[in-house]
């Protein structure tokens, strides 16, 4: 606790040492906790009558790619780091890095840059060096030089699959068949991940696991990826997903398991999607949808998203810029399923909030112009201070499929 | 049965207008409860006033001309001068009983010695212990089918779905807009350009359901029928996103 504390007095000292750092953390102060207004026991939070139009949002999607490259740029490696306003970049981050590149690739095809492309190309074949010869990669930032993860492995491999589309280069796929051997010979007997998972215990948000190994498993026809896959995903369901859509064991950290934060709650819905459309089974596509539904309740009420739930759905601290993105994702791609317009509409006022986080409208260096921060406000627990890639990574999906999405409801209400 | 209504300002289009339908059908209500409408409804006037305020400081003079020159050509579908002076004339002469706010005590213990009523209610949201009140039913108007288009901007929710436009007249409930129904008609809308036309006209077609309601209901030729309601968030609609609203508007004429 103390502890704590001093680390957030040092942070706020620190960050208004520096002109521009000081400007985003001054501008938070009052955007958000001068801001927000009480009117009839209901808070009216600033961003809540914030709305963009469609240039505003193309506007954001290259501010927020940009951003992405600067990041590639700054690390040196071909990989993505993420910015601190106290200590400045960070080393890169393999997991995210490999997660980045399907965005970049979306994003490619949107807009046809070919350095895009050349980009992405960069960052995967950096990847391939740094694969360990178990066939998994490392947790964490480069330079904590950590054993390989479970899950890290997993995202790299969404990257690999990406690469090995768009190129039809073997190698991609060499890299992602050797990270998914390695990912079924350490699955537990029940289905789950302890040995080389996050801190040694097995967690629901490995469903975000499962995904790319049925997608491996799409292109090799590999019957032992499928299995393994369902394997988790049956774990999760059946022993891990209460009836009202919460999950246990969900958190990153152990402490913290009794109320998870919504990026790993967002991850682990994300996956039984994804497992569930590319298995084309109800059953695990009705897991998915009982806890994105949930969350549409929850952000149809509130009108904004807490950064960390209870097993009964009680929120609590602040905003995590990349769970609300993920979650974005997620009733995006429910409607793209039901054709239902509510999730493209809760999805859209979402990536609304996600742009007035953005859009600080300060002076601000290319370290940090376009980024989204781990929290609103930048000094919420999680990532206290920090631009996390895979907010800004996860911002730029959003954005992304949110223009597609737009433009098949249209499509859909002009013909119907 | 006393029949009754219920306003905070007797100049309401929507009360007039269901005032109205009851004169129609030979039904002059018994009294009409004239409440103030209290803190909420300033604070929310002057929430409005203050978003106004700030949006048009930011707009350019041509916005401002377009809007209101835009404003003037949208037909008002509205009372008759004739039926406008009938209402009138009813009101000079109706018990008008003021009141504090809908929700409050004396309200409440007003209603409550009123005996059996059926009420058309234009007050907002009404809480639970006026709802639980064993001696009256409220009545809400809402312009669009039930239960299908519960919840928030369902005109447009309908035209962007492409369904027909309904009215109904339905109890007033905790949950929203999830009362039994005692009236749904189907409503013959005309080609019409904008969202704002489309939304005039169902709640003024809307209200003329009141009086046919309320005799039906009186003469026991109508009855409540319980909605079949999922409880699911999705089977609710809400705010629709200005976006879809502006492809909505490019859509309606045709754009």
């Amino acid at each position: 606790m103390l502890k704590g504390l001093l680390r957030y007095a040092r942070n706020f000292s620190v960050s208004l040492l520096f002109k521009r750092e000081r400007n985003i953390v001054l501008r938070d102060f009052f955007r958000y906790s001068l801001g927000q207004k009480v009117i009839n026991n209901q808070t009216i939070n600033p961003w809540s009558d914030k709305i963009y139009n469609e240039t505003e949002r193309s506007e954001a999607l290259t501010k927020a790619i940009n951003w992405l490259l600067h990041s590639q740029v700054s690390m040196g490696d071909g990989g993505f780091g993420s910015y601190r306003i106290i200590t400045g970049w960070t080393t890169s981050y393999p997991e995210t890095s490999g997660y980045i590149i399907p965005t970049l690739l979306h994003y490619n095809k949107e807009v046809q840059q070919n350095d895009i492309l050349t980009n992405a190309i960069r960052c995967g074949d950096w990847l391939i060096t740094i694969q360990k010869p178990s066939g998994g990669w490392q947790g964490e930032y480069m330079a904590d030089n950590r054993a390989e993860v479970v899950f890290n492995t997993g995202q790299i491999i969404r990257g690999m699959v990406g690469l090995y589309k768009q190129t039809n280069d073997k190698k991609y796929l060499d890299s992602a068949v050797k990270a998914c051997d390695w990912l079924c010979s350490i699955q537990e007997n029940d289905g789950c991940w302890k040995k080389s998972a996050f801190m040694g215990v097995p967690r629901v948000y490995d469903s975000y696991v499962d995904a790319p190994l049925l997608q491996v498993y799409e292109i090799t026809k590999n019957e032992l990826y499928k299995q393994k896959a369902i394997n988790n995903l049956n774990w999760i369901i059946d022993k891990k997903q209460l009836e009202n859509g919460w999950f246990e064991d969900c958190d990153n950290t152990i402490k913290h398991n009794n109320r998870p934060i919504l990026h790993t709650i967002a991850y682990t819905i994300d996956g039984l999607l994804e497992s569930g459309l590319l298995l084309n089974d109800k059953k695990i596509l009705d897991a998915a949808i009982k806890s994105a539904d949930k969350l549409f309740e929850l952000f149809s009420k509130h009108k904004y998203l807490n950064g960390r739930f209870d097993r009964n759905w009680k929120g609590s601290q602040d905003i995590i810029c990349t769970g609300c993105a993920q979650t974005a994702i997620i009733w995006l791609e429910l409607y793209k399923l039901t054709k239902n317009t509510q999730y493209l509409n809760a999805a859209m006022k979402m990536n609304d909030q996600l742009i007035f986080i953005q859009d600080r409208q300060v002076n601000e260096s290319a370290n940090t112009k376009g980024a989204i921060p781990g929290s609103y406000p930048l000094w919420g627990r999680y990532e206290a201070f920090n631009f996390p890639n895979w907010a800004t990574k996860y911002f730029a999906d959003s954005l992304l499929l949110e223009k597609e999405c737009l433009q098949e409801a249209v499509t859909l209400s002009s013909t119907k | 049965m006393k029949t009754g209504l219920t306003t905070h300002s007797l100049s309401n289009k929507d009360f007039r207008e269901q005032l109205y339908s009851m004169l129609q059908q030979g039904i002059k209500p018994d009294f009409i409860i004239l409440h103030y409408s209290g803190r909420y409804r300033f604070s929310k006037a002057s929430g409005f006033i203050k978003k106004v305020l700030k949006q048009y400081k930011l707009k350019s003079l041509s916005y401002i001309l377009s809007r209101s020159s835009n404003a003037a050509s949208v037909p008002s579908y509205s009372l008759s001068t004739e039926a406008e002076k009938e209402v009138d004339n009813f009101l000079s002469s109706a018990k008008i009983i003021p009141a504090n706010g809908i929700n409050s005590a004396s309200t409440i213990a007003l209603i409550k010695g009123m005996g059996y009523a059926i009420i058309a209610c234009n007050s907002g949201k009404l809480n639970g212990s006026v709802l639980s009140l064993s001696n009256a039913i409220f009545l809400n108007v809402h312009a669009s089918k039930l239960p299908a288009y519960r919840g928030m901007n369902n005109v447009e929710w309908a035209l962007w779905e492409n369904q027909d436009m309904y009215g109904t007249i339905h109890r007033i409930s905790k949950g929203i807009d999830e009362g039994d129904i005692l009236l749904q008609e189907k409503i013959e809308t005309p080609k019409l350009q904008t969202i704002t036309e489309y939304r005039q006209f169902s709640f003024f077609k809307s209200n003329e359901l009141m009086g046919k309601a309320v005799t039906g209901y009186l003469d026991k030729k109508l009855s409540f029928v319980k909605q079949e309601i999922s409880g699911k968030p999705l089977d609710q609609y809400y705010v629709m996103h200005p976006i879809l609203k502006e492809y909505l508007a490019k859509k309606l004429t045709g754009r």
